[in-house]
């Protein structure tokens, strides 16, 4: 075996992922060779000085100082804040978007088959509800006005409401466990 | 206290911060020790430790939990290592590792003499350019295996091997070079 081939095995010693074969052979090198039986025992010295060295105490104040200095509620609170705003979001997009489609689309409909119904409906239950949707009815292109401009605030609201969470919370970051990243 | 580190990250996950302590309490002696290693000064492994836990609780979603925490921390910290001794790159360190020699049956010669190889091999270490040290402290002085430091410093696993190699044919040199300054000092003291 040459010196280079020992010089590997040395290494592989070091690693402790040494064949016994290869133990053998590496120490019958050593014996025949001095300088890799010396390079050898300087290396073993080295690493035994470096393995040697014992480990020093941390400063006891380390636990308190980190304690102190980071926001314990932090993901309690973000966490539930931000389910909280992605739910109402959800709600409200899902309804304004419905009502929003009714009305735009199907004001026919509301007018002529929906709220006819209801009156009639309330009808049994009380008299002062359709008093109240007739007149619904008589001033309904008015109400849909108001309607579309209280829509279109509560849709820009949450866009505004989702783009500030987006900024704030760094690129709105949800990590459910398990790797899902919203 | 028996919890995995896992479960530990999931309820400080939930908002059960307080409970971040435990794991600042099982990692802060190797952080620390590493760091001190690294930087050769406590004042400077004090910060880095506390700010390597802190760093590490704001990011605590983006801990992978398919590794290990110890694995995630220490990456953190060589991280944090290595940018400092970007930023410092002029000053130099000295690496005081406390010389200790607590075997009391060598004689005063030979302890002297450990003590001196000791003190050369630290030097050699802070001689050793970063990216050798850091591997050399994680795999004989902290024990870390070859996949836990290719992890940790994102390196492929022969070039994590290549390094250590290198590193220590290098402390070898040191130590051969103080042998030989030895020997030399004492033939010419023989021949006065």
């Amino acid at each position: 075996m040459d010196c280079k081939k020992a010089s590997i095995l040395m290494m592989m010693f070091l690693d402790n992922t040494i064949s016994e074969s290869d133990k053998l052979r590496l120490q019958n090198h050593l014996e025949e060779c001095n300088y890799c039986k010396q390079e050898f025992s300087l290396l073993l010295e080295s690493i035994n000085i470096i393995e040697s060295i014992e480990e020093i105490e941390p400063p006891s104040k380390i636990k308190d100082t980190v304690m102190s200095r980071i926001d314990t509620n932090k993901y309690k609170e973000k966490s539930k804040t931000r389910l909280w705003i992605l739910w109402i979001t959800v709600i409200f997009s899902m309804t304004t978007g419905a009502l929003a489609y009714l009305v735009f689309n199907n004001a026919v409909i509301v007018k002529e088959i929906l709220i006819p119904l209801l009156i009639k409906f309330v009808n049994f239950v009380t008299l002062t509800l359709p008093v109240l949707l007739v007149k619904i009815e008589e001033n309904f292109f008015v109400l849909m006005g108001v309607g579309m401009v209280i829509i279109s605030m509560l849709l820009s609201s949450i866009i505004i409401l989702v783009a500030l969470q987006y900024y704030v919370t760094e690129k709105l970051e949800i990590k459910f466990r398990g790797g899902f990243k919203f | 206290m028996n919890e995995s580190d896992k479960e530990i990250v999931d309820k400080c996950l939930e908002g059960n911060g307080h409970l971040y302590e435990i794991l600042v309490t099982r990692y802060q002696k190797k952080i620390y020790n590493i760091a001190y290693r690294f930087t050769g000064s406590k004042e400077d492994a004090l910060d880095i430790t506390q700010e390597v836990f802190i760093k590490a609780y704001n990011s605590l979603r983006k801990y992978d939990p398919n590794y290990k925490f110890s694995s995630w921390i220490l990456k953190i910290t060589t991280n944090y290592c290595l940018d400092i001794k970007k930023k410092k790159r002029v000053e130099t360190v000295e690496l005081n590792l406390d010389l200790q020699n607590n075997d009391t049956t060598v004689s005063a010669e030979n302890s002297y003499i450990y003590k001196e190889n000791q003190k050369a091999i630290y030097d050699a270490i802070n001689a050793l350019p970063e990216k050798y040290r850091i591997i050399i402290i994680l795999y004989h002085n902290q024990n870390q295996s070859y996949n836990e430091i290719s992890k940790v410093l994102n390196l492929p696993l022969t070039k994590v091997k290549n390094r250590l190699y290198r590193a220590r044919l290098m402390l070898k040199e040191e130590l051969e070079g103080i042998r030989r300054e030895e020997s030399e000092w004492i033939v010419k003291k023989l021949q006065y």
